[in-house]
């Protein structure tokens, strides 16, 4: 067995991650190291119990009222959630979903299953979007000159405003839009533009494609975008391109890649090559992965069209001036290129290869045109035409759109200025000036959630609608129209994006009035299904661009050892539109696990030639700006650069994203690049909240996998890796084989480690957030995480990933151990957790072989960050409680669980229960079709098989009867009911024998007979 | 023995030290007296929990004042109308729902429109706010109980709520505490009806209850779990 390992230190076996492996709870975890301490507490109740005892006892039961409808609400039901569809933006994603209410209050965000190419499952943003609602840092209402002002003062403000610019025009008017993709606005822009003829439009999204969209532009003379069939493409080759974890067709992608990584699917594995320059989350689930500087893609792709087109016999002269150059870097040489090469021809038409939308205008018209010698175009990637592309200001990009926003203003062109999109001062690059050019506008109105560092600088500050709190319509790129509907009365007293364009040329309409007065064509009977079903219609978008033959694509490439810094947009919040979001704060970032912070990430061995460890902070400098950031090591980070997410590092008074992280946008020119940097090691060291260490297992084989010709030769490579005694248990183990028997198959192959299942599973089950210093103390209360595995040569390993929830043992280990029986198993085979029993022994969780166990240390949800000052100090009360707003999101039907409880996945019992019954009432016996969990319910690539593990016809029965299916920790025999479905990897066999993912794969197959054997000389 | 050594003093001697304190004869009681009355402290305080702290004794009788005086003896006893006329979702649904004031006007909309609580519904139906009702019948926030499962299940609503049809004022009569529901789970053959009288809540069976239990719970499949999972998550 080769070694997996989570970290570097666990490579090198840390005494720090000998803690983790060994001790359950951290040394001091059960004490609360800050204001008063647990003992202090203890004897501070004592001398308030004789006071507070008598007075606080009530005991009588409370004075509870029913509130019933004094008017029956129709389709509500008490008790019974109602869902409602709409659908949000962000960026270029449009997503359809299901709010899920509760008497009226919005709980849980589902996918939309009507919602075209989605099959209902959802991605994290959709997930964490619903705590954004309730966020208790929202601006309430509309600030004027930093002071609380009402919308009443804004309309009338407006009012003055509006006549003025009747009177020039438009003259001196500004708008600054993000990425706008609603129909409605366009209309709005339209009558603004009817109406006040010399307003002026600009456009600004940090995370953009306006490189392929402009190069594509350049090429064939129309604005289109990419579109994968990857159900078709038997070869893909990636240059940075992380399509598997954003975009609007991330789950549609997500879905197609994993059915062709199904080994037991008719149609054979698909094949990945990715060359990036830091792991991505697409990188991960790579056969083969070479981590490249950004700079040097451009080379390996060039190279690569050469090689093919040698091959295939196109004269590329007539296209491009690159030449072959002998390929010098590190992972990448001649004899891959010929494979990838050799792999991507003889599979013509059924492959793809893609590029990153970071890379240079270059890169994409190459990707181009070596798409089209391989005679993929129109058959494995399709064009789309880019919806409202018509707009000049669309047309332009988007640093070239800002900079000229900037230049208008400080040539005095511009003295109102209407922002509504983004955080502008915070994401354009600070070289642009844009804060000392806005100061320059007389009037500066800025439409947003919160109080951001663009808000300090504008004179009017509009408090922006929650898409739950809104109507609005949407374009997808995919040409699918969707209306959508508010599911809650506005928590704020603030405007949508509609209502403030509207208010700017005409008085005030409700956004309702807005979209319906849009959708007038549409029938009340064609109004209300579009508005049930979650869209309108789905247009066709796609176009067959012709290649302009007269371009001539300059490729200039100079190989060099300098430092180069890239940002990226993060996994979590974003661009940081979501940094005040607390569950995407303290989710594990997929790739270094890293919560409540982000690193400049950087290779192993560049890190010991600058003689940098973890947690050092560093300069990194340029000719017109610095950064100081720590630096996180990052296995299979490509040589001589640094990675850095965007998002973080804000400058605001919000509670959650206050002092998080570091701002990568410092970094950015006029350009919006880095240039060349230098680094400079500072003294300082910075502490990292990654959970990478915790819940480790101590190096068994969890995650399996083969080859795919491994397969073939040993479809049952996955069972018998472990060596099993012979069953000497105290008692007789219960023979569950009646009636329901629960149980999960979680498909490794299919998972991308998109967290989707985690912040589901927060969402439906009540799970609080901790902070960064309960994570670095191992606290973090997720019922789900996924372990990230490396395997083989850190310079570049192989990822692994597992996503991992209590096992449901029919033989519990926590079961045994408990005092006072508050674990016990059911006769459905749950392992239930009853809280109300539990007096926080914590035995279980230290007997517990996955760690899957969390204690609630100090009632997190009254110790939230955003927790607010009690009014009435009670005997056993802390002086804090849940900020009221933040509770509205608890789901009825899951107990919220205080301190001194320990907690752990319950199947979804709330769901299985609400199914059982209905089916019991209705005299049938459930089937796969009633019932999902939460996390089988968000996952983009059905990875998930749950159910009745008796019932023949259940996918969770048939999965587990396939051959690579395997329970890990088989030793303990703990009867697991979660078990997992190993990995199959499809490498090049050419490149298989030298490459450092796979070569030692050999050294793990003879302990793997080694075991078996040992196993039939004991029988 | 130190009470002995003083009557020896008593009687051998003369003079007697008034500063000498003597313990008086009923003292040679006291450690027996001790003992009963720690017994029977304890045996208080056990009883103080056992009984009074119980719910038996706390929850049952409790009778809320109601901000309407509606009268279920009236409507459900004397009128005869079904429970499920106002509490519509039992059948189907965990809540056995309060009406809505709507639906008291259904009837109210015609008949006795001039009674000040009629006309206090219908306030409240016009500014489309809800009557505060006072909770009788509660369960503790982390039991969730299902009323479909047990009305479909031959459970009679009088099981739980006691004779309703004969309440002026709606009180508790069982205790509703956790042994309370597994006296049931654990001998459902004591108190299954035939589904179809679930809501007739005079009804009284010819035959015997036990025999008919034992008969109802294999017609009706009846396999009440006692596992945590059944009521708690």
């Amino acid at each position: 067995m080769n070694k997996q390992w989570r970290s570097i230190e666990d490579l090198n076996n840390d005494k720090q991650v000998e803690k983790f492996k060994y001790r359950e709870f951290q040394e001091g975890a059960s004490e609360l190291n800050e204001g008063v301490s647990r003992r202090d507490f203890l004897k501070f109740l004592g001398s308030t119990a004789a006071l507070a005892g008598l007075s606080g006892c009530n005991i009588r039961k409370p004075y509870y009222k029913i509130k019933a409808y004094s008017k029956k609400v129709e389709h509500s039901v008490p008790g019974v959630p109602t869902f409602y569809a709409t659908s949000f933006q962000v960026n270029s994603a449009v997503y359809g979903v299901l709010a899920e209410t509760h008497e009226g209050r919005p709980t849980k965000i589902e996918g939309n299953p009507t919602y075209p190419n989605t099959n209902g499952s959802s991605v994290l943003f959709q997930q964490s979007s619903i705590i954004d609602l309730y966020d208790p840092d929202r601006l309430k209402g509309p600030l004027y000159l930093t002071k609380n002002a009402s919308m009443d003062d804004f309309k009338d403000w407006m009012l003055s405003l509006k006549k003025d610019l009747r009177k020039s025009a438009g003259r001196g008017l500004g708008f600054l839009l993000g990425h706008t993709l609603s129909p409605s606005t366009y209309k709005l822009i339209d009558s603004i533009r009817s109406v006040l003829p010399r307003a002026k439009f600009y456009r600004y999204e940090p995370i953009n494609d306006d490189n392929r969209r402009l190069a594509l532009h350049q090429l064939t003379g129309q604005h289109v975008d990419t579109k994968f069939d990857l159900s078709r493409a038997n070869v893909v080759v990636s240059f940075s391109d992380d399509f598997l974890s954003y975009g609007h067709h991330q789950i549609e992608y997500s879905r197609d890649f994993a059915d062709r990584r199904d080994p037991d699917n008719e149609t054979d594995l698909n094949r990945m090559y990715v060359f990036e320059e830091r792991y991505t989350v697409t990188g991960t689930k790579a056969d083969h992965h070479f981590p490249v500087k950004q700079s040097d893609l451009i080379h390996v792709l060039s190279q690569l069209l050469i090689v093919i087109s040698r091959k295939v016999g196109f004269d590329l002269s007539r296209f491009t001036d690159i030449e072959y150059q002998e390929l010098n870097l590190d992972f990448v040489d001649h004899k891959v290129l010929t494979a990838v090469a050799d792999d991507l021809v003889s599979n013509r038409g059924r492959s793809l290869v893609t590029v990153g939308s970071a890379l240079d205008q270059s890169a994409h018209q190459l990707v181009f045109l070596l798409n089209s010698i391989l005679g993929n175009n129109f058959k494995t990637i399709f064009y789309q035409k880019v919806p409202f592309l018509n707009y000049d200001f669309n047309q332009r990009s988007s640093i070239d759109s800002i900079t000229n926003f900037i230049d208008d203003l400080n040539t005095h062109n511009l003295d109102t200025v209407m922002i509504l999109g983004g955080n502008p001062v915070y994401s354009v690059p600070e070289k642009l000036g844009l804060k000392r050019a806005l100061s320059k506008a007389q009037n500066r109105i800025y439409l947003t959630s919160y109080d951001d560092e663009t808000a300090k600088l504008c004179n009017w500050v509009v408090p922006k609608l929650h898409y739950l709190e809104s109507w609005n319509d949407l374009e997808s790129i995919d040409g699918v129209v969707s209306i959508a509907q508010p599911v809650i009365r506005r928590t704020v007293d603030g405007l949508s994006e509609h209502e403030l364009l509207n208010l700017v040329y005409r008085v005030y309409r409700s956004d309702y009035a807005i979209v319906k007065s849009s959708w007038s064509r549409l029938s009340s009977l064609q109004y209300d299904k579009a508005i049930h079903d979650g869209f309108v219609y789905k247009k066709n978008t796609v176009v067959f661009p012709s290649f302009n033959n007269k371009i001539k694509v300059t490729a200039n490439y100079e190989s060099n050892h300098n430092l180069e810094v890239t940002l990226y947009s993060d996994y979590k919040v974003f661009d940081g539109r979501f940094s005040n979001n607390g569950w995407l704060q303290e989710l594990s970032d997929p790739i270094h696990k890293l919560t409540w912070d982000n690193a400049a990430y950087i290779a192993p061995k560049t890190a010991k030639k600058l003689s940098l460890e973890t947690g050092d902070f560093v300069r990194l400098q340029t000719d017109y700006a610095f950064l100081d950031i720590p630096v996180f090591i990052s296995p299979g980070h490509a040589f001589d650069a640094i990675s850095i997410p965007m998002g973080y590092g804000k400058e605001t008074d919000n509670r959650i994203e206050q002092g998080v992280g570091f701002n990568g946008f410092h970094l950015l020119d006029k350009q919006g690049n880095i240039g060349s940097v230098t680094l400079i090691k500072q003294s300082k060291k910075h502490k990292f909240a990654s959970t990478q260490d915790h819940g480790s297992m101590e190096g068994r084989p969890h995650v399996r996998y083969a080859t795919v010709s491994e397969y073939d030769k040993n479809p049952t490579f996955a069972q018998g890796q472990e060596e099993v005694p012979h069953d000497k248990a105290l008692w007789d183990n219960h023979k569950f084989d009646t009636g329901y028997q629960w149980g999960m198959v979680i498909d490794l192959n299919r998972c991308l480690s998109c967290n989707a299942c985690t912040a589901s599973c927060q969402a439906e089950n009540n799970i609080p957030i901790v902070g960064k210093e309960q994570v670095l103390n191992g606290r973090e209360m997720h019922w789900n995480r996924t372990d990230r595995y490396y395997e083989g040569d850190l310079d570049n390993p192989k990822v692994l990933e597992q996503p991992i929830s209590c096992l449901h043992c029919e033989n519990a280990p926590c079961e045994q151990v408990c005092p006072v029986a508050a674990t016990v198993h059911d006769d459905e085979g749950l392992n239930v957790m009853v809280y109300n029993r539990c007096v926080g022994t914590r035995y279980c969780a230290d007997n517990c072989p996955v760690k899957v166990r969390k204690f609630n240390f100090f009632d997190y949800h009254q110790r939230h960050p955003q927790a607010v000052a009690k009014k009435k100090f009670h005997l056993f009360d802390y002086v804090k409680e849940p900020d009221k707003s933040l509770a509205k999101q608890f789901n009825p039907d899951v107990t919220v669980r205080m301190r001194g409880v320990m907690e752990k996945c319950t199947y979804c019992i709330q769901r299985l229960k609400a199914a059982t019954r209905k089916a019991a009432n209705e005299q049938r016996v459930v089937k796969d079709v009633d019932l999902k969990t939460a996390c089988q319910q968000a996952c983009p690539t059905d990875g998930i098989a749950f159910g009745n593990i008796l019932d023949k016809d259940s996918k969770v029965y048939k999965w587990r009867k396939k051959q690579r299916n395997y329970s890990i920790l088989e030793q303990l025999l703990l009867g697991a009911r979660t078990t997992f479905l190993a990995n199959v990897f499809n490498p090049n066999h050419v490149l298989v024998a030298d490459n450092s993912q796979y070569n030692k794969k050999h050294h793990g197959h003879k302990l793997d007979h080694g075991s078996k054997e040992n196993h039939d000389n004991k029988h | 023995m130190k009470n002995e050594q003083v009557d020896d003093n008593n009687n051998g001697s003369s003079e007697l030290n008034a500063n000498n304190f003597v313990f008086p004869k009923w003292a040679n009681k006291l450690p027996a007296l001790i003992v009963v009355s720690v017994v029977l402290i304890v045996m208080f305080v056990i009883h103080l929990f056992w009984y009074w702290f119980a719910p038996s004794h706390l929850e049952v009788g409790y009778e809320p004042e109601q901000p309407i005086p509606y009268s279920h003896r009236f409507h459900a006893g004397e009128l005869g109308i079904d429970c499920r006329y106002c509490h519509y979702n039992v059948e189907t649904q965990a809540h056995a729902n309060i009406p809505s004031s709507e639906l008291c006007l259904n009837c109210h909309s015609q008949i006795k429109q001039d009674s000040p609580y009629i006309k206090k519904i219908k306030d409240h139906y016009d500014s489309n706010t809800p009557v505060d009702w006072v909770n009788v019948h509660m369960l503790p926030e982390y039991a969730y109980f299902d009323h479909s499962r047990h009305v479909n299940s031959g459970v009679s609503c009088v099981q739980c709520h006691g004779r309703v049809d004969q309440m002026e004022v709606v009180q508790q009569v069982e205790s509703l505490s956790m042994s309370w529901c597994l006296d049931c789970h654990r001998n459902p053959e004591q108190f299954v009806w035939p589904k179809e009288h679930v809501t007739n809540l005079s009804w009284e069976s010819d035959e015997d209850q036990l025999e008919m239990g034992k008969r109802l719970v294999e017609e009706y499949h009846l396999n009440p779990k006692i596992e945590c999972s059944v009521c708690h998550r």
